[in-house]
């Protein structure tokens, strides 16, 4: 037995030997520096061509040169300082793989820098992937970044990752069509203005995209899944979130599509949740105009929590678990949404129902006391109770008048399963044999 | 067996009308996982098949009593325990037919017609059912050996579905109301497992993938529930307590047989 494991620990020393020696044979001459030493010897404006490779980190660009990667090439840096660093502004970096395997605290790419140009850059990291302090006006597109490991099933715990691409006191930045995947939070704001996020993939992190105290932020055409929550917007007033689509955040017992804390005057338009453990989770938020989402399949489908003066209009609301819970939310304004578990009248033929729909809150309230009763969610006794609890209508949220029929375009799904016939077959002449045998035949 | 009582085929009736009452509910929406429609299914399946478990078990005990056919079979060299597993496999067997013949009848028109139910959930509301039906069955063996005649199993059959299955959230809220907050989730927790309606419920739901909107306080229970031994775990719960249930109903039934 020993023998067999010293023979297994030779040969995978062997094999580590062989693939360490085969990139710097193959590029002797490009070995650590070297692109360091081209950045130093070129001029501002010039254009540095990376020849494909393994190179060794760590690098500082400080003046305004345009680094292109041909396809292999690679930065690796086990440092504690970033693998790439930018300070000049004007600077733009595509066409490169960069890992940073270091634990320490700290980031692939640092960008200290305005008017920078990050794209089509793949990052592995076992820090943050891309870290802007006090940058403006960059453009960061097409880059992947992930956690470094994720791929050899190490589990790592999402407290301990990272975040994807990471602003603090960074304005006027655009972040476009990146894919990012398990990491802490995939696109991180924070006291940042005015930045656009925009047709970026996120899944299997903690956040998608978070924003604290952030004013005038775009997030549109964003898609998250997986996600403990989709999107999560806090401290924010006049944000525009519209076109995104959070779906599958379930797994989780803190899980939302999107969530809203403490956003006002915002517009959240035209997003699709679905799958969700809760659609859209609103709380301390006033004054926001929330229409034309499509809110499907999620347990809940839009909860609010103290907030008001909110105007929710024509979003459909099919086939939630709860379509929307409101406790201590008063003067939100409800008109003209799609309720499917709602039948109304429509005498006069405007396609809005003559009567309104109102949300019992005595369920939420039930649990907030006693979160141990969550237990009974829909369970056929609460909902007889709930009927029996109707005192205080006048204090519950009501949408004036429904919609008759959805607001957008509704696939359904006319499936038809071949299992289940066959299922169903075996299941009648299962039953057919018994009551044969045992009934028709005896008598 | 059970077949040559009437009572049977009214129930398979009424659970055919039942089950394609489902699927038309299912075709309005045809939704995979957790979703209002799963629930509103489930539960419609928990108000009918207590019911009918409950009723069709204890008349079926009752009328041995009243017409006398308990008292010829004690002649016989029929042992208590034979007498009650048989009852009790039996009358599972009864509800588990009409069961098939019902969702069968659904699912071949939902498969023909389109609307139809996805082959995983179709399955489990099928394992929801005869999972209930086989615990109900239980306690339906405890009602018909407590009850006299056909009219005190009535009463107490419906009694007892009323509360299990409508009036149990009430009740819990108003009792553990006066609990200290402490022990409401050990408490609650506990009397979940004596209830089978909420036990089967809460698994099917976790199955289906809804676990998280049990929320922070059942984050153990449901990854529990959700693990392939969770199952084994849950089919052995569920074969303790209908062991238990028809253990209680041998031992009365044997005591009133010496008495006679």
């Amino acid at each position: 037995m020993i023998k067999r494991r010293g023979w297994l620990a030779a040969c995978l020393l062997l094999l580590g030997v062989f693939v360490w020696i085969a990139p710097c044979a193959a590029y002797a001459s490009l070995d650590k520096g070297t692109i360091q030493q081209l950045i130093d010897e070129a001029k501002p404006g010039d254009t540095v061509t990376i020849a494909p490779g393994e190179y060794r980190g760590a690098i500082t660009i400080d003046k305004s040169v345009t680094l292109v990667g041909e396809p292999g090439t690679v930065i690796v840096n086990d440092a504690a300082q970033p693998a790439v660093t930018i300070t000049a502004d004007g600077v733009s970096v595509s066409g490169i793989t960069v890992e940073q395997r270091s634990m320490e605290e700290s980031t692939a790419i640092e960008l200290v820098a305005s008017n920078t140009m990050l794209s089509n850059l793949d990052i592995h990291t076992h820090a943050f992937g891309i870290r802007l302090r006090k940058s403006n006006r960059n453009e960061i597109a097409d880059n992947s970044i992930q956690w470094l490991g994720e791929m050899s099933g190490q589990e790592v715990k999402m407290s301990a990752k990272r975040n994807g691409i990471d602003l603090y006191d960074s304005h006027d930045n655009v972040i476009s069509g990146n894919r990012i995947s398990s990491m802490n939070d995939g696109i991180y704001q924070e006291s940042s203005h005015r930045n656009q996020v925009i047709g970026n993939r996120i899944d299997h992190s903690r956040y998608g995209i978070h924003c604290m105290y952030t004013e005038g932020t775009i997030v549109r055409g964003n898609a998250g899944n997986y996600n403990v929550t989709g999107a999560m917007v806090m401290g924010v007033t006049d944000a525009i979130v519209e076109d995104n689509s959070f779906t599958k955040q379930s797994e989780n017992v803190n899980s939302q599509g999107l969530l809203l804390f403490d956003v006002h005057t915002s517009t959240i338009a035209n997003n699709r949740v679905e799958g969700n453990r809760i659609g859209f989770y609103v709380e301390q938020s006033s004054k926001n105009d929330i229409r034309n989402n499509s809110i499907e399949r999620n347990f809940v489908g839009i909860q609010f929590l103290e907030s008001e003066g909110n105007e929710l209009q024509a979003n459909d609301f099919i086939a939630n678990v709860i379509n929307a819970e409101a406790t201590d939310s008063p003067d939100n304004r409800l008109t003209a949404n799609f309720w499917d578990n709602f039948s109304g009248i429509d005498a006069d033929g405007n396609g809005r129902s003559d009567i309104s729909y109102a949300i019992n809150p005595f369920f939420q309230q039930l649990t907030h006391q006693t979160p141990a009763f969550q237990l009974f969610f829909q369970s056929p006794g609460m909902q007889f109770l709930e009927t029996m609890m109707q005192s205080d209508r006048s204090s519950w949220t009501v949408d004036i008048e429904p919609l008759m029929m959805p607001a957008g375009q509704q696939a359904m799904a006319g499936k038809h399963n071949s299992y289940t016939f066959w299922v169903s077959l075996c299941l009648l002449l299962i039953s057919t044999i018994i009551i044969y045998n045992t009934g028709v035949k005896r008598t | 067996m059970g077949f040559r009582n009437p009572w049977a085929y009214s129930f398979m009736a009424l659970f055919i009308v039942f089950s394609i009452i489902l699927l038309l509910i299912n075709a309005r929406n045809a939704v995979e996982g957790y979703s209002g429609v799963t629930s509103a299914m489930l539960n419609l399946i928990l108000y009918l098949v207590p019911l009918m478990s409950l009723l069709l078990g204890s008349f079926s005990l009752t009328a041995e009593k009243e017409e006398g056919s308990w008292r010829l079979l004690s002649a016989y060299p029929l042992g208590t325990l034979s007498f009650i597993v048989g009852k009790y496999a039996g009358l599972t067997l009864v509800l588990w037919v009409i069961m098939f013949v019902g969702y069968g009848v659904s699912g071949m028109l939902g498969a023909v017609f389109g609307g139809g139910f996805a082959i995983s959930d179709f399955v489990l509301f099928i394992a929801f059912s005869m999972g209930l039906s086989f615990l109900f069955v239980a306690i339906a063996m405890m009602i018909g050996t407590f009850a006299r005649n056909r009219w005190q199993a009535l009463t107490i059959s419906v009694s007892i579905w009323f509360f299990a299955v409508i009036g149990w959230s009430s009740l819990l809220v108003a009792i553990l109301g006066m609990v200290p907050y402490l022990y409401v989730k050990p408490a609650l927790i506990f009397l979940t497992f004596l209830n089978p309606a909420e036990l089967v419920r809460l698994f099917v739901i976790v199955k289906l993938g809804g676990g998280s909107i049990l929320g922070p306080e059942y984050y153990d229970w449901v990854h529990w529930i959700g693990r392939a031994d969770g199952t084994l775990w849950f089919i052995l719960i569920c074969t303790l307590w209908a062991a238990v249930a028809a253990g209680i109903a041998y031992i009365i039934w044997e005591r009133g047989r010496h008495r006679e």
